[in-house]
């Protein structure tokens, strides 16, 4: 399957569904993912380089998706941003520990998006 | 054999190095004798005195577990409100971000993007309903209209609230009572909570098939019992669905839409009138809730019907 850009892993429809409208409009290869087993199913296949993870979901909440993403060669250098929802220090530095990039507490602003967005890829 | 007075004077050094005395036996008859006995019954005394002062104790301390307890779960309670809050509160926040970079790009998105928002506003309204109920209960704070009425009325009422959503989605409901009436006394709206919760989830997690409501005497009490033909749940987490916030996710429809505060309202409700739920499920093969309440007799009811 070709590579995408982004990929968004959120158990709320609202928050994949005004997300990838954001990062679409801005010109991004976008795909979203329900629960934490299809999103590391399609992160395998789809090769993101940048993905936002929220970390309360069912099956896999978003520190084991984190972790098993890590362990994956092709994604060792995407670049992960955890969602929270209670941005507790606990949280941040937990995720950080499974190997995230950093964390976005919600509600976040889209320019919060789009400058991860940017920064990821111009490098 | 040491004379009453040394035993008294031993007995007494015995109390003052914390411990209780045997008697102090003697078969005197005069004062000496008398004191004897006498200190013998203020020893008894002391020892009941100590043994009850430890049992309060012990109360003491399971109530501070207690109150730990409840001030855990309290804080628990708000976290977990306010996790719930935050929700609609980012889907709010975001699609009115949308609206103002967007909003002007396409009146199809706009309208999505609107009625999404409107969806969230009622999520939240339910959401702050359902914690004040909650807490008002939990608090003993809730006032309580009790009145006598006909739990088949409740039924119907609760089932006409519910119509529009049972017809959506092309399910149907089925009555089977085994009476004419069943008088209860009782808050007539919250019990129209929980038959309508009990319906709501029925319809939520049923896709087709049907809801069947029955209600039946059994022990002075009358029985209602809401079936659905939908996806069952496990074992495991039959209990844990009455608790607060405790939502059961599946693989078909991931996280459930609703507060989370549904089931343990309807459980405090149904206990504060004596009565009692539960459920009895499969998995893949429906649920079906109970709940009782005590019935009145039914002499006056006639009258009114």
């Amino acid at each position: 399957m070709a590579p995408i850009d982004i990929l968004i892993v959120d158990d709320e429809p609202h928050i994949r569904r005004t997300l990838a409208f954001l990062l679409k409009k801005s010109g991004y290869n976008v795909e979203t993912a329900e629960d934490g087993a299809e999103g590391i199913e399609k992160a395998q296949a789809l090769t993101p380089k940048l993905i936002f993870l929220d970390i309360m979901m069912p099956k896999k909440d978003g520190y084991e998706v984190c972790q098993s993403l890590r362990s994956t060669e092709t994604l060792k250098e995407a670049y992960i941003v955890l969602l929270t929802a209670k941005g507790q220090t606990l949280d941040v530095e937990h995720g950080l520990a499974q190997g995230a990039n950093e964390c976005l507490t919600k509600p976040y602003r889209p320019m919060d998006i789009l400058s991860r967005a940017k920064q990821v890829f111009q490098r | 054999m040491h004379s009453p007075t040394r035993q008294l004077i031993q007995a007494m050094q015995e109390i003052i190095d914390g411990q209780f005395p045997e008697p102090v036996e003697t078969d005197s008859t005069d004062e000496i004798g008398e004191l004897a006995g006498k200190f013998n019954e203020m020893v008894q005394i002391l020892v009941q005195r100590e043994a009850s002062a430890q049992q309060q104790a012990e109360q003491l301390r399971e109530i501070n577990r207690e109150l730990i307890q409840a001030k855990q779960s309290q804080v628990e309670f708000l976290s977990d409100v306010s996790h719930e809050l935050r929700t609609p509160l980012t889907s709010i926040r975001s699609f009115c971000d949308l609206l103002l970079m967007f909003g002007d790009d396409d009146p199809e998105t706009r309208e999505e993007f609107l009625e999404s928002i409107i969806e969230s506003c009622d999520r939240l309204t339910n959401l702050i309903n359902d914690v004040l109920d909650s807490s008002k209960m939990q608090a003993g704070k809730m006032g309580w209209n009790a009145k006598r009425i006909d739990l088949i009325e409740i039924i119907d009422s609760s089932v006409r609230v519910m119509t529009g959503m049972v017809q959506e989605k092309g399910l149907e409901i089925v009555n089977q009572f085994s009476a004419q009436s069943f008088i209860v006394e009782g808050d007539r709206d919250r019990l129209v909570q929980v038959v309508t919760n009990l319906i709501n989830n029925a319809v939520k997690f049923t896709s087709t098939g049907q809801i069947t409501i029955s209600a039946e005497h059994a022990h002075q009490r009358v029985k209602v019992s809401v079936a659905d033909t939908g996806k069952g749940i496990a074992p495991e987490h039959q209990d844990m669905i009455f608790e607060r916030f405790i939502q059961v996710t599946s693989q078909e429809s991931g996280k459930p839409a609703g507060t989370g505060l549904g089931l343990a309202i309807c459980r405090e409700i149904v206990e504060h009138h004596g009565g009692e739920i539960w459920v009895d499920s499969e998995l893949g093969r429906g649920s079906t809730f109970f709940f009782t309440l005590p019935v009145l007799p039914d002499d006056e009811s006639n009258d009114e019907v």
